[in-house]
């Protein structure tokens, strides 16, 4: 990772590209910006970004071919942004290797924790595994295997605590269902999306303060899980 | 049958109906629709007769409630009704005790209704039936949408299924039938006046049923069925006075053509006449027994092609006396004019017996009689047949083996009863044994055989029987007599036979013909679809050409072969043709007069000058002596055909421009209606952004700030808003195909909460305890939205410091998502209005469409909404969706999955 992170952005419309440009190099990161998806491959082969922003919507070609051509070489952690009422775009975006998602109109603060949340994977993946996961009373020792609600013990089933092993890899990440039911039930089963909610309901009720309103595990409703960030030591 | 004795048939249907009238009379008044005041009308004629000192009893009125009808009832005698030993039973109609009380007129209203169990009958209408039979005078009020014949074009109208129905035969059997008009305009205003329905039944009824395009409809029913009962009634009358006369009530006109060439200008000659005098017309053929070629047949029938192309009905009929049968057939259409050509030579036939105007004329002595001259020079190019080709159709070429066996047998037979008998009989016996002979197998066989056995008697006679015997020499010249005289029966009964027989055969095959068009034409009124048409004529054209067929309806960006029965040839050729043929709008193939070449025959299913549907089929061979007919046939069923999916076609045309004419109203009234609601917030933003690109302002500090928070709350209140918008436009256009996953409407209704709880500025929701999770299958975005939909009502109504309460429940075959609030709460009743599209509550500064939004997603996973006060105040906002989707799945089992899926 070198000193200052650097973002490429691809997107079409100029002010969208400004909005982006201004606030991201206001948080002093650097900013590359391609218009078109056949510039954006480029672009992502010659910089190296650490993290890609990419709207789905460009007008040379499909966004899910692009997420498919720079996951067949690179790991670099890819944000898709799509439009309102697309949802099953970004679901795909998210299935094919897309890191994670925005909805267009976003807030600068949603489109920060997300750029966030992506390098700090990529700084994570490149020193090992992570610290213990602690969030909202929450302690997860994945070394350990170790779950603890302010302070005690939590018995999970095996299936839970896949799922909440596989969430804390990706904490502030949106999940797909079908990500999930690949990790934990394997590559046969994509259809049943409903094991993931049976069994994410289950582990709710063990790891929330209130499972009806549960703030750790966030449902993104028709894309998945979102596990909350964890809380700085 | 001579012509002027009525069609024995008909009389005997006539009479078969009187011996069945009863002596009650029906009188009905009909209406298009509720409301047009028909019993009003009826309980007026009643007073008038009650005054004229005719009894008249009420039987049965409902009144509805309505104060016109109910001062009507005053002064007239109601009988009582029938009382149930059940409560839940409403009384009927008393039949018994109008029997026993014997009014002369009883008045029972709403003929359509269906009685209550445990009734004497079923309908009222069969009560009816029986107080006719007691010899009462009845009279009733129908609406046009319940009679049974035209229950299905009623419903296709309007989209209203009526179950309640009346047979026709009830209807035709009035004596009397009052058209109740009124125009749709006066109706709608009567029913806004509150005079047909309660006024809270009223706004309902308007959005249904009584739509002005309904009501025009209907009207337009009614109206006609009524004129049709009126032209029934005339047949009637004549039938039974058995007046031969034409009645020149509707003029009429009949064109006979034939194979001749002068035929195509009669047709356009009798067409011209038919259009200047404005009269619809009729074209015949009369196909004689026992005369003409396929080549004959062939050219009439392009005749009456013709005359069906210029507007004319076509009918071909097969009869051995043309004069006759072309009179015959005036009478039964009612033709008040026959037109016919001056032939082109005189034969010796016509100098004999008068030509076949001459004939037409001696009988057809009431009706107008119109000789078109031919043209000169037209009669040659009417080639004669040669001679081999007539004969063959009546047998006489060269005898066959099976024609010399029967003569043989014959004779043998005839040879030997007289051989055996003897002395017994005398000479005149055997003579006439030898004709019976003769005459059996002249009647049996073709007139070959006749002619044979006739010869072969007289040698028979003249070997054994005359002197000297045994030899073939005659000796008295006598005998020569015998012979010429034997020959002769065997020839005139063979002939007269033979003409029997084709005669049979021709009435058979019509009477075949008639019944299989009646069958086609019911199967295809139950047809729902163009490519169910199709079908039942690809099936019916190959039984009736009997050979392979198939029918192609438009498609992308071809014919698309819908139908096909047998295997039609495929190449190029065929394709190119059937191709044209819709393109065109013109017959072609084998057998027409466009690219012969191709081996099937194909007819367009359009109108001319429309890219249509095609049929095709491998054409019968033309030599048949039924040729004519059998294609006359196809060409009946081809129109037939066209009509029915014309019908649909334009059918369809009207329900798509309905449907477009209703989006469009939805959305310029939401344009309209949204308008303002984009306007505000767009104006807040533009004003604070000016202001902050204004230097010379000098902002108190924290204005700066305020202002850009102003512009970020209302560009998130604007993107609500189009959201909404969207969402309306959408889920209205029936676009919307929710993608359904087995979900847990529990975490759908936390994650609305959830983002409520972002909007609404930390306002308190919690969600109140239930039992076991559920699982359901719905699409969570959009169930989402209807939740979140329910909060930001019960946000912006409720007042700040009480809960909203949000629960989620199972109930039988649905689950159940209930939001309650304590805001000021909804009426008791009628709460539905609420879900309305641009109804909008007193403290909201929505668009009105939350809640018409929730209730469009509702319906699309087949479930419904509701809002009702909530004990205490408030109101309650609730969704129950079916837990196996839609398509009504077999709902899972939250625990079972649970069990199921627990990995080692």
């Amino acid at each position: 990772m070198t000193a200052t992170p650097t973002i490429l952005i691809i997107e079409d419309e100029p002010p969208m590209q400004y909005f982006l440009r201004s606030l991201v190099e206001g948080h002093g990161m650097k900013v590359f910006i391609a218009a078109t998806a056949k510039e954006g491959v480029t672009e992502a082969a010659m910089r190296a970004p650490d993290v890609v922003l990419l709207d789905l919507g460009l007008p040379d070609g499909d966004g899910l071919e692009v997420v498919e051509r720079l996951r067949a070489w690179s790991a670099t952690p890819i944000i898709v942004i799509s439009a309102r009422g697309r949802d099953r775009d970004k679901v795909e975006a998210l299935d094919a290797g897309a890191d994670d998602y925005l909805t267009k109109p976003f807030s600068a603060e949603e489109l920060l924790a997300r750029v966030r949340v992506a390098l700090r994977h990529r700084a994570l993946r490149a020193a090992g595994d992570g610290p213990v996961y602690r969030a909202d009373g929450l302690t997860v020792d994945l070394a350990r295997r170790l779950v603890e609600r302010d302070g005690a013990e939590i018995t999970l089933t095996p299936t839970e605590y896949r799922i909440l092993e596989y969430m804390v890899q990706h904490a502030g990440r949106v999940l797909t269902h079908t990500q999930i039911l690949r990790t934990v039930w394997g590559p046969n089963l994509l259809t049943r999306t409903h094991y993931v909610r049976v069994h994410v309901h289950q582990l709710r009720a063990k790891v929330e303060r209130d499972p009806n309103q549960p703030r750790i595990i966030r449902t993104e409703p028709g894309v998945g899980y979102r596990l909350m960030e964890p809380e700085s030591p | 049958m001579p012509a002027d004795r009525p069609d024995p048939d008909r009389l005997l249907a006539a009479v078969a109906r009187d011996a069945a009238r009863p002596a009650g009379k029906l009188k009905i008044f009909l209406g298009a629709a509720a409301g047009v005041g028909k019993t009003v009308a009826m309980l007026d004629a009643a007073r008038e007769a009650r005054a004229a000192g005719r009894d008249v009893v009420v039987g049965i009125v409902e009144t509805h409630g309505r104060h016109e009808t109910q001062a009507r009832l005053a002064g007239l005698e109601v009988l009582p009704r029938r009382a149930s030993e059940r409560v839940d039973v409403p009384p009927e109609l008393d039949l018994d005790g109008i029997i026993a009380r014997r009014p002369e007129i009883v008045l029972v209203d709403e003929l359509a209704h269906t009685n209550a169990p445990g009734s004497r009958h079923a309908k009222r209408w069969q009560d009816v039936d029986e107080l006719l039979e007691a010899g009462i005078d009845v009279w009733t009020a129908l609406n046009i949408q319940h009679l049974e014949s035209l229950n299905d074009v009623v419903a296709r109208l309007t989209g209203v299924e009526v179950h309640e129905t009346v047979p026709d035969h009830v209807f035709d059997r009035a004596h009397a039938v009052e058209v109740i008009d009124l125009t749709p305009q006066d109706l709608l205003a009567r029913l806004e006046t509150g005079k047909v329905y309660a006024p809270d039944q009223a706004r309902r009824a308007m959005a249904g049923f009584f739509r002005v395009g309904n009501l025009i409809a209907l009207r337009q029913l009614a109206l006609r069925r009524a004129a049709m009962r009126v032209g029934e009634q005339l047949d009637e009358h004549r039938d039974r006075e058995a007046l031969p006369e034409v009645w020149a009530a509707a003029e009429h006109l009949l064109v006979a053509v034939g194979p001749s060439p002068h035929s195509a200008r009669l047709v356009r000659v009798a067409s011209r006449i038919a259009r200047s005098l404005d009269v619809p017309w009729h074209a015949v053929t009369i196909h004689p027994v026992h005369a003409g070629t396929a080549g004959d047949s062939q050219r009439a029938l392009e005749h009456l092609r013709l005359a069906e192309q210029l507007g004319a009905e076509t009918t071909s009929l097969t009869a051995d006396n043309v004069a006759t049968a072309l009179v015959g057939l005036a009478r039964r259409v009612n033709a008040t004019m026959i037109v016919l050509g001056a032939p082109t030579r005189r034969s010796w036939r016509d100098a004999l017996r008068g030509s076949l105007i001459d004939e037409v004329l001696r009988e057809a002595a009431d009706i107008d009689v119109h000789v078109v001259p031919s043209q000169a020079g037209a009669a040659q190019a009417a080639p004669r047949q040669p001679m081999a080709a007539q004969d063959e159709s009546r047998g006489l070429a060269v005898p066959r083996a099976r024609d010399l066996a029967a003569a043989l047998v014959t004779a043998s037979i005839a040879t030997g009863v007289a051989g055996a008998a003897g002395d017994l009989i005398s000479e005149s016996d055997v003579i006439m044994l030898y004709v019976a002979a003769v005459t059996v197998t002249a009647f049996r066989a073709r007139l070959a055989a006749g002619l044979l056995s006739a010869v072969l008697c007289s040698l028979a006679f003249n070997f054994f029987f005359t002197q000297p015997r045994f030899t073939l020499y005659v000796d008295d010249s006598r005998y020569w007599l015998t012979f010429v005289l034997l020959g002769g029966v065997g020839a005139l009964v063979s002939v007269l036979a033979s003409r029997l027989r084709e005669h049979a055969a021709a009435v058979v095959r019509r009477e075949a013909q008639t019944e299989d068009l009646f069958r086609l034409t019911r199967q295809l009124s139950r047809c729902a679809t163009p490519d169910e048409v199709a079908r039942v004529g690809a099936d019916y054209l190959h039984r009736l050409a009997g050979g392979p067929t198939a029918v192609w309806l438009p498609g992308e960006p071809d014919l698309r072969l819908v139908a096909s029965v047998g295997t039609m040839p495929e190449d190029e050729v065929e394709r190119v043709v059937a191709r044209w043929t819709s393109l065109h709008g013109v017959s072609a193939g084998a057998g027409t007069q466009t690219l012969v070449g191709a081996k099937g025959q194909y007819h367009p299913l359009a109108p001319p000058g429309t890219t249509g549907g095609v049929v095709g089929f491998v054409p019968p061979p033309a030599a048949s002596p039924s040729a004519l007919e059998r294609r006359h046939a196809l060409e009946t069923v081809v129109t037939l055909l066209r009509e029915f999916l014309d019908r649909m076609r334009l059918e369809a045309d009207a329900e798509t421009s309905r449907v477009t004419a209703e989006t469009e109203r939805v959305r310029s009234t939401l344009l309209s209606s949204v308008s303002h609601d984009l306007r505000t917030p767009l104006a807040t933003i533009t004003g604070a952004a000016t202001t902050l690109l204004d230097e010379q302002a000098s902002l108190v500090p924290g204005t700066r700030r305020e202002l850009l928070v102003r512009i970020s709350s209302e560009a998130h209140r604007l993107e609500r808003l189009l959201d909404n918008v969207l969402n309306m436009t959408r889920l209205d256009s029936g676009r919307v195909d929710p993608s359904l996953e087995w979900e847990l409407p529990d975490e759908i209704v936390g994650a609305a909460i959830a983002r409520v709880s972002a909007m609404g500025g930390g306002r308190l929701i919690r969600t109140a305890a239930h039992g076991r999770p559920v699982l359901a299958r719905l699409d969570p975005v959009l169930v989402e939205q209807l939740v979140v939909n329910f909060l930001e009502n019960a946000v912006v109504h409720a007042p700040s410091a009480e809960p909203i309460e949000v629960a989620v429940y199972e109930d039988g075959q649905d689950v159940v998502i209930e939001v309650a609030d304590r805001g000021p709460g909804v009426p008791e009743n009628d709460a539905t209005a609420l879900f309305e599209k641009f109804v909008r509550g007193k403290a909201s500064g929505g668009t009105g469409l939350g809640l018409a939004i929730c209730r469009a997603i509702a319906t699309v996973h087949g479930g419904r909404v509701w809002a009702r006060p909530r004990p205490g105040g408030g109101a309650v906002f609730g969704v129950a969706l079916p837990k196996g989707g839609p398509d009504g799945q077999r709902a899972l089992e939250f625990a079972e999955v649970l069990e199921q899926t627990e990995t080692r």
